[in-house]
C-alpha cells in the first residue's frame, strides 16, 4: 500500500501545489477586502468559499488518479500483484482522507493568518465548521469511485453523482424547508431552523461517516466484481 | 505440484464475445504458448488467470490457490507483463522502484537496478518518452525483479523488431533456466514460441481448439500439396484446413500417412494456427 500512496501522490504533487496557490491568493483577496471594508461578515462568506475552493483544488485529483490507473491498467497490475482486494480499496480512502487532511490544514493556515486583520476569523467554532465542510466533501468525492470504475472517466462519473445527490438529497432538502418555513423564513433560514443548535455538526458527520462507510463497501464490491481496467 | 496453472471449463460472457468452456493446464517448469488471432479471447482468459474479471462458471487454480482469492505470499510469486506501458507515465525508473517496493514484500531493488543496467534503460526519464521496446524491457524487468516463479506474459513482443524480440526471447530462457520457474506466454507472433514453448494452447473464437506439445503437434500435422485431382481424394474428415492456390491446394492434416503419394511438408505454428482459423 505504501507503494501505492507514495507513487500516486507523487504523481499529483501539482494539485497540491495549485491548492497552495490557491489558498494564497484566496487569502491575500479576503485580506484585501477585510482591510477595505473592515466588515468580518461579508469577508467572511467569501473566505469559507475561498477555503472550500482551496478543499475542491486538492481533492480534485483523487477521481482522475483512479481514471488514469485504470486507463494505463496499472489498477490490474497491482491487483494481480502483491495488493489485495480490500488493500486496494484502504489505499483509495487513505488517499481521500490524507487529501481532506492536507485541505484542512490550508483552511487551518488561511484562517491563522486571517485571524491578525480580524480574531473572528479564526475560533474554534470555525475550525469546526470547516472541518466538517471539509469531512462532508470528502465523503462526496468518496461516493464517486465505484462510478468512475464502470464509466472509466472521472467526469461522467462526478456529473452522475452531482446528479444524484442534487436532484435525490438537495432538492428533497429545499422542499421539506418550504413545506415547514414560516412566512417570514426562506430555504437557507429554513434549512438552518430544520438543523438548528448542536444537532448540525453531528448530522453533517454522521452522513458523511455513512457515506463513507457505505461507498467503502461499495467499491469493494465493485472492485471484486472485476473488469476494474 | 503438477501444474502451476489448472483451467477447468472457464465461461465468461460479454455483448460481443464469449469464453466458452476453456479448460488447459501449465504444467510446472515449462514454457506454454496460448496463440489465437487477434479477439480469440487470449488476454480475457489471462485475465481470468489472474482473477481480474467477473465471476464466472468454471474454476482456475495458480499455483494451488483459487484464482479468485490469491494471497499476498502467492501473488508475490507471480510476474505479469501485459500488452504496453502498465505504469503510470510520469514515473521514472528511480520511483518506480520506490512505488514496486512498496507493492510487494519480496521486491529487490538490487535486481531491478541490475536489470535497467543489463536493459540499458535510463533511471530519470519519464516513462512516456520510452520507446516500446523499452517499455517492454521495463515491465519484463519489473516482472522478474520479485519472487516470481511463474510469468504470465500477454502478448510481450508484440509491435516490436525481431532482434528486440529475440533479446525478450533470450530473457526468458534465461528465466527458465531454473526449472521451478513456469511461463505462460499468450502471442499472436508464433515464430516466438519456435524458441521457447514447450506446450503449444490454441484459442479460437473464445474456445480452446487443442492444447499439446509442441514437437508433437508439429510432427502430427502435414501440409499436402495437391492437385484438385488429389484434393477430392482426400476424406472431408481428414482436412483441417484447405488453401486453394492457382497451380497446387495446400491441405493440413493430420493423417498424412493416409496419403503416401502426395507430397507434404512440415508446417510451422503460424501455418498450423491459420489453416485452423481458416474456414
Amino acid at each position: 500500500m505504501r507503494g501505492i500512496l507514495y507513487g500516486n501522490f507523487l504523481l499529483n504533487k501539482k494539485w497540491f501545489i495549485a491548492a497552495a496557490a490557491t489558498a494564497v491568493l484566496g487569502t491575500a483577496a479576503c485580506a484585501g477586502l477585510q482591510e477595505l471594508t473592515h466588515d468580518a461578515g461579508v469577508t467572511g462568506m467569501m473566505f469559507l468559499g475561498m477555503q472550500m475552493i482551496v478543499v475542491g483544488v486538492v481533492i480534485e485529483w483523487l477521481a482522475r488518479n483512479l481514471e488514469s490507473n485504470i486507463k494505463c491498467r496499472f489498477t490490474d497490475l497491482t491487483l494481480a500483484g502483491g495488493i489485495s482486494r480490500n488493500t486496494f480499496v484502504m489505499s483509495e480512502l487513505l488517499k481521500n482522507l490524507i487529501s481532506i487532511g492536507i485541505g484542512l490544514a490550508m483552511c487551518v493556515i488561511m484562517q491563522l493568518v486571517m485571524s491578525a486583520f480580524d480574531k473572528s476569523f479564526f475560533t474554534l467554532d470555525t475550525v469546526k465548521m470547516t472541518a466538517l465542510l471539509t469531512v462532508f466533501i470528502g465523503a462526496i468525492e468518496w461516493t464517486v469511485n465505484p462510478l468512475v470504475i464502470d464509466f472509466k472517466s472521472a467526469e461522467k462519473a462526478g456529473l452522475t453523482m452531482g446528479l444524484i445527490l442534487g436532484f435525490g438529497l438537495v432538492m428533497p432538502v429545499l422542499v421539506i424547508c418550504n413545506m415547514f418555513a414560516e412566512e417570514t423564513e426562506n430555504f437557507v433560514s429554513g434549512f438552518f431552523e430544520l438543523l438548528s443548535g448542536d444537532w448540525l455538526p453531528l448530522i453533517v458527520l454522521g452522513i458523511s461517516a455513512a457515506l463513507y462507510a457505505i461507498f467503502y463497501f461499495a467499491l469493494l464490491a465493485r472492485v471484486r466484481k472485476g473488469d476494474v481496467c | 505440484m503438477e501444474n502451476c496453472i489448472e483451467v477447468k471449463n472457464i465461461t465468461r460472457n460479454y455483448p460481443q464475445f464469449s469464453l466458452k468452456d476453456v479448460s488447459f493446464n501449465v504444467p510446472c517448469g515449462s514454457v506454454v504458448g496460448f496463440i489465437g488471432e487477434n479477439g480469440a479471447g487470449k488476454s480475457t482468459t489471462i485475465k481470468a488467470i489472474l482473477g481480474l474479471l467477473k465471476k464466472g462458471g468454471g474454476s482456475i487454480t495458480v499455483l494451488g490457490e483459487n484464482a479468485d482469492a490469491l494471497t499476498p505470499a502467492t501473488k508475490e510469486k507471480i510476474g505479469v507483463v501485459f500488452d504496453g506501458l502498465s505504469f503510470p507515465e510520469n514515473l521514472t525508473v528511480k520511483q518506480l522502484d520506490k512505488v514496486m517496493k512498496g507493492i510487494y514484500k519480496t521486491w529487490s531493488s538490487e535486481k531491478f537496478f541490475g536489470y535497467m543496467t543489463k536493459f540499458e534503460l535510463p533511471l530519470d526519464k519519464k516513462f512516456k518518452s520510452f520507446s516500446r521496446g523499452m517499455v517492454m524491457r521495463l515491465s519484463i524487468a519489473a516482472a522478474l525483479s520479485h519472487d516470481t516463479q511463474l510469468l504470465i506474459l500477454d502478448e510481450p513482443t508484440s509491435g516490436l523488431d525481431p532482434v528486440m524480440r529475440s533479446e525478450i526471447l533470450d530473457i526468458f530462457l534465461d528465466f527458465m533456466q531454473d526449472e521451478s520457474h513456469s511461463i505462460l506466454i499468450s502471442t499472436h507472433i508464433t515464430s516466438d514460441l519456435e524458441h521457447i514453448a514447450d506446450y503449444i494452447c490454441f484459442i479460437h473464437k473464445g474456445e480452446i481448439v487443442f492444447t499439446e506439445e509442441r514437437n508433437e503437434m508439429i510432427e502430427r500435422h502435414r501440409i499436402l500439396k495437391c492437385t484438385d485431382e488429389q484434393l477430392a481424394q482426400i476424406e472431408r474428415s481428414d482436412i483441417i484446413g484447405v488453401r486453394k492456390g492457382k497451380f497446387q491446394n495446400e491441405v493440413l492434416t493430420a493423417n498424412a500417412q493416409k496419403y503416401p503419394d502426395i507430397p507434404s511438408d512440415t508446417p510451422s505454428i503460424e501455418e498450423i494456427m491459420v489453416f485452423y482459423v481458416k474456414e
